[in-house]
Order: C-alpha cells, then structure tokens, then sequence
C-alpha cells in the first residue's frame, strides 16, 4: 500500500543529527493517547481516599476532602473499588478498567504538571516540554513517535479532538486532524458529488504542472498536503470509519463499544476510530479524547458529571483495551494488538484535594495518569501523593516506590519513558529528565 | 584584514626608506592565501514580500458563497464549513482559542469537496455569472481564453490579463477534461475547481 508520506521529499526534510542509538530498536510499537478533557479529579478514580478514614471531620488536619457524600449517581457501598492487584484500590468512576484490566494498568500517582491553565497544561502534556507560555517548543509525543516509528502507514499520526504539534519534524508525521469518526470518514471519502475520471484526471494533471513552478517552503507544504489529501481518498480507506456500514466489521464494533442498549458515547466512538486506524494498519499513533466537560468548578458539575464523564472515558478504553487484547496481530492468532500497543490515559492537571466555596473543585499540579498495554508493566502504582493535602511524594524511577531520594515524575519523564520503550535511550527530545524505568516491561 | 594593513604600515618608512622592521630578526611573516581557508558567502535573503496567509474557514465559505451566486456547500440550513469547523481547526475558546490557518491535508480536502458542489451549482443555476461569453457551450480558443479570465478575475480576482502566464494553463486544462469528458460543462466544473483550490484562491 502506497502512503501518503512517500509522495514527499521526505529524505530531504528529515532533521540532521539522528544517530544510530536515536533510531528505535523496537518497531513493531503502536500508541493510543487518550485525553481527558478539562483536568480530572483523581479522588474519584485514580487516587482515592477511604471517606472512613478521611471524614469531613478531618479536612482541618488532612487537607483532603474527599466530598464523596454529596456526589449523585453513586452507590456509598462503592466508593472504593478494590481489584484483583494488591493494593491497587479506585475511586467509584473507575468503571470496568478495574474488573477486566486491572493486571495491566500502571497508575502513576503524584505527578507534577508545573502549570495549571488549560493551554499550558494540555500543550505540556502533549509535548513533554513545558511550552514558553502557550508556544510549544517541540512536537508532540505523537508526532515525535509517529517520525521515529517511520513512515510505513498511510495516516501515520492520526489527531481526534484535541490539537496536534510538528516542530522540525517531515510533513508526513504530522498529525492529521479530525473531530470524530464521521469527519474522518467524509475527510477519506469521495466528494459527495464527485468528478469524473476524465475531469479528475486532467485537474491533477494541472496541479502537477503547477507544481513543478513552486520555489517557496510554503508552496512545498501546500502542494504536498494536497497530494497527501488526493492520496487518502485514492486508498479507500474511508469504508473502515463508516459508522453507517451494515457489513463489515462495524457493526460488531458497535456492538463491542456501546453499552447494553446498544448507545456510544463520544469516547465509545473515538475508540472505534483508534481500534480501526491501528488494525487496519492505517496509523502508528492515535490521540483521541475520550471524555469532555471535566472543568467542574461548580458543585453541581462536579457531583453530577464529573464521575459519569470520567466513567465513560475509562469505559471506553477497557472497551478499547479488550478489543485489542482479542484482535490477532496482523493476522497472527498467537499475538494480539494490545501487546504492540501502548495505551496512555492523560489530562492536563489534577483538581484540588479540598473542594472549593462552590462545592465543586479547582485545578491542580498534582496529578496522576494511566497506562497499559504493549510495553508497559502492568498491576502497578507508581509513586503517590500525601496524606496531607495530597502532595505529590518523591518517587525512585526505577522500583516506582516514593522514595525521599527520588524525583517528582512530570511529563518529561513520561515522554521520554515513550522512547525509552521504543528502544530509543538517547533523548531525542531534550526532555532533559531520565525515563521511569519501573513503567517499562521488561526492563 | 589586519595582516595586511600591518604590512603595508610596516614597509612604510615615514622617514623616507628607512625600514622600522628592518632590524628584527623574525623574518616578515608571510600570509599563504590556501590558509585563509574557505568559507561560503551566504547570499543574503531579501523578503520583498509578506508572508502569505491562508484564508480562514469564514472567509473561504462567504468568499465561495458571494462569488457562486450564493450557492451553499451543504444545506441551506447549514454550510458544511461549519459543519466541519472543529476538523478544520476553527477556534472554539475552550479547546482551542486560535484557528488553524495553515493549508492542512483537510483544508485542502475540504476545500475541493466544496469547489466541486460549489461550481457544479453555480454553473446550473439560472442567472448564472459563470460565463462571461455570449456562447457558453464554445469550444472556440478565443471564447474559452476569454471565459478563464473572466472566470480568474472572479474567483481569484486576478487582473482581467489574458497574457498571464497561467491562463495558458487554465485553457489547456479545459481542453484536456473537454477532450477526456466530452462535455463542454464538465470541463468548465474541472476549471472552476482548479480555480478554487489553487493556492491564488485560498492564500492572500
């Protein structure tokens, strides 16, 4: 299958200085960035309290409220949900990931995100480099991957919600943005009222004619976006995000992600979008948001659509997860895809440990994350926060136990952790902090 | 530079030929040209000209609209540029508080999906202003040459030059979809179109 990438001058756009040792050394990875949108609460899922223990009585010397007596739509019998890991424990939102994946699940507890605005924040997030203000210093994650990893699928960094950077990186690694499943499809589909062969024919000719007449960088990226937009629609691709399709294999997808009445959510959707762009061998990397309207500094907000939010995401990835875990690797029954694929769970800040004067809650550095799949050493806590106010403890890179000897984990770390994983020591990235080798399988 | 001007100041005796270096007994150094080395003179870039800006989603659905005659992309209700506003990287001041402004892989797809309807449309309607040539259906090189420039001046608002370089190209054009369509319309949709995703359109 031809890609879009390789009608462009790649050779001549890739950055200088890539050695050996900065070339992956394990190439058969694939990543899934799922977003959670708005800064999630981790109280509610991925750093509980016990409310036995932590009681409204003793906010005054813990500096942690847990408000779990005022939220809606939740069971007080279940307000922590243990799993099979010991010591693995989950707020009440947590949903399946805790009975179906748990073994596999690497909770990072007590990160530090060094901002608190939502631009910043989620830009840090995406990059691994705090930007300067709202500028990014670097590409994404994805895009950073999606290079390394080459240029071998026809979308190779496919961007679904949220944006996407390229910093001096080819063209091609570029994340190719879309809004949901149905955007994707029509972007991959013949017009509506499409042309004629004949016509079509005689118009590429043109542009091709044009083409040869460029001599600025800019005209470069205009025509070679365009081919890679005539490219994407000349390789069919469009059938596999065909949410209409009654053959094939949507409709068991939509069976698979949706709830027992047959209902998807956004992040149910997002997740069929990656599950086909990764097994259809259509993207290398995938960044998706999976859960929105987490911004809950209103009480109301907060103890009524924070957790199903939240839920939902997280439904929507052990969906994604599971999925995986049965869908054979290229064919092969003895692997499956959710061995090759990591999966990361983010959002770009945690909330405060205390509820504020509206009984909803305000951001907060403190944050914690989650991982799985291919790569990743699952049935694990890494690092963790206080008993005081929640503050993030100081955590030993290579056991994932809170050590005063350790360091503070922030995006950096988790970003060069990525490569790391893809066998890449070097830092390729100038992250400028060492990987969270506990993270790793194998390592 | 400086090796030089010590040189000549050193063999110039001010009190007439009588050397000032004459008695040291280092022998005058002598500058080999092979080891001043060799650089490359960077030519220096003039910008004689701003940097060109793509149109935003608005602008290239109004622009589209206004030329067409008001043919809309879409439903009457909603213009699929609207539709496709998050895709397109359209600021929604939560997520997302700048637009996208670059020629992106979807701009561009969207962009002909949108000529295509859009010039199918306008050459369909009544009145239309496609067609600035007494005879629509000529195939006569003087009428088609006249109709791409008045075409251009619409779409790109070009001056109504018929010497310009590319309308020899916009010409050919209509003749090679004419030749492969047989349809005189069809290959004023395949101009038009071409008009319209041409960076000329959407870049300014």
């Amino acid at each position: 299958m031809a890609t879009a990438g390789a009608l462009l001058p790649s050779a001549a756009m890739w950055p200088g200085g890539l050695s050996a040792k900065s070339l992956p050394s394990i190439t058969d990875r694939y990543f899934i960035f799922a977003y959670f949108s708005g800064g999630w609460d981790g109280l509610l899922a991925l750093d509980p309290r016990d409310p036995s223990i932590f009681t409204p009585g003793m906010v005054a010397s813990t500096g942690i409220e847990t408000g779990y007596a005022t939220l809606k739509a939740v069971d007080a019998e279940e307000l922590l949900i243990p799993t099979a890991v010991e010591g693995m424990t989950f707020g009440p939102f947590i949903g399946d990931l805790a009975t179906t994946h748990a073994d596999k699940l690497a909770v990072i507890r007590g990160m530090s995100m060094e901002a608190v605005a939502h631009i910043a924040a989620r830009r840090h997030a995406l990059t691994g480099l705090r930007p300067s203000g709202t500028s990014v210093r670097g590409s994404s994650v994805a895009t950073l991957l999606s290079y390394l990893l080459g240029e071998g699928e026809p979308i190779p960094n496919l961007v679904a919600g949220l944006s996407s950077f390229n910093v001096g990186h080819p063209l091609w690694a570029s994340g190719l943005p879309a809004s949901g499943i149905d955007d994707l499809y029509q972007a991959l589909s013949k017009p509506e009222t499409p042309m004629l062969d004949g016509q079509r024919d005689a118009l590429e000719a043109f542009f091709a004619q044009q083409e040869a007449k460029i001599h600025t960088d800019l005209q470069s990226e205009i025509y070679g976006n365009r081919l890679i937009a005539r490219s994407l629609i000349d390789q069919d691709l469009a059938q596999h995000f065909d949410t209409d399709a009654t053959d094939g294999d949507m409709p068991d997808l939509l069976a698979h992600f949706g709830d027992a009445d047959g209902n998807l959510t956004d992040g149910g959707y997002m997740a069929i979008m990656a599950a086909q762009a990764l097994t259809k061998g259509i993207s290398r990397c995938v960044t998706i948001k999976v859960a929105d309207g987490l911004d809950s500094h209103q009480g109301s907000s907060w103890q009524s659509e924070h957790g199903p939010y939240m839920r939902e995401g997280f439904d929507s990835i052990s969906a994604l997860a599971s999925y995986l875990e049965t869908a054979p690797f290229f064919g092969d029954a003895s692997d499956n895809w959710l061995n090759h694929t990591t999966i990361v769970c983010f959002s770009e800040f945690g909330r405060g440990a205390e509820l504020n004067s509206n009984g909803g809650r305000d951001h907060n550095l403190i944050n914690a994350m989650l991982m799985l799949g291919g790569g990743i050493k699952g049935g694990q806590i890494i690092g963790g926060t206080s008993d005081v106010g929640m503050q993030a403890l100081p955590t030993d890179l290579s056991t994932g136990l809170p050590s005063d000897e350790g360091a503070f984990i922030g995006n950096n770390h988790i970003a060069r952790t990525l490569l790391h994983s893809i066998g890449i020591e070097e830092d390729v990235g100038d992250f400028r902090e060492p990987p969270v080798l506990a993270l790793l399988d194998g390592v | 530079m400086i090796v030089w001007l010590w040189l000549a100041c050193a063999s110039t005796d001010p009190d007439g030929g009588k050397s000032t270096v004459a008695s040291d007994p280092d022998p005058t150094p002598v500058v080999e040209e092979s080891e001043l080395g060799e650089t490359t003179i960077e030519r220096e870039v003039v910008v004689d000209r701003r940097q060109l800006k793509r149109m935003t989603v608005a602008q290239a659905r109004d622009s589209m609209q206004r030329i067409s005659g008001g043919i809309v992309w879409g439903d009457e209700d909603e213009s699929k540029w609207d539709a496709y506003a998050d895709t397109l990287g359209v600021a929604d001041y939560q997520l997302r508080v700048e637009s996208d402004r670059s020629p992106s892989v979807m701009f561009q797809k969207f962009l002909d999906d949108a000529a295509t309807a859009t010039c199918r449309g306008w050459l369909e309607a009544a009145d239309s202003s496609f067609y600035t040539i007494d005879v629509p259906d000529s195939t006569e090189r003087e009428d088609v040459r006249s109709n791409v420039v008045g075409l251009r001046w619409q779409i790109q608002g070009k001056p109504k030059d018929a010497s310009a370089g590319i309308i020899d190209d916009y010409e050919a054009l209509f003749f090679k979809a004419h030749q492969r369509t047989d349809s005189v319309e069809a290959a004023w949709q395949t101009v038009c179109v071409a008009m319209f995703t041409h960076p000329d359109f959407f870049m300014y």
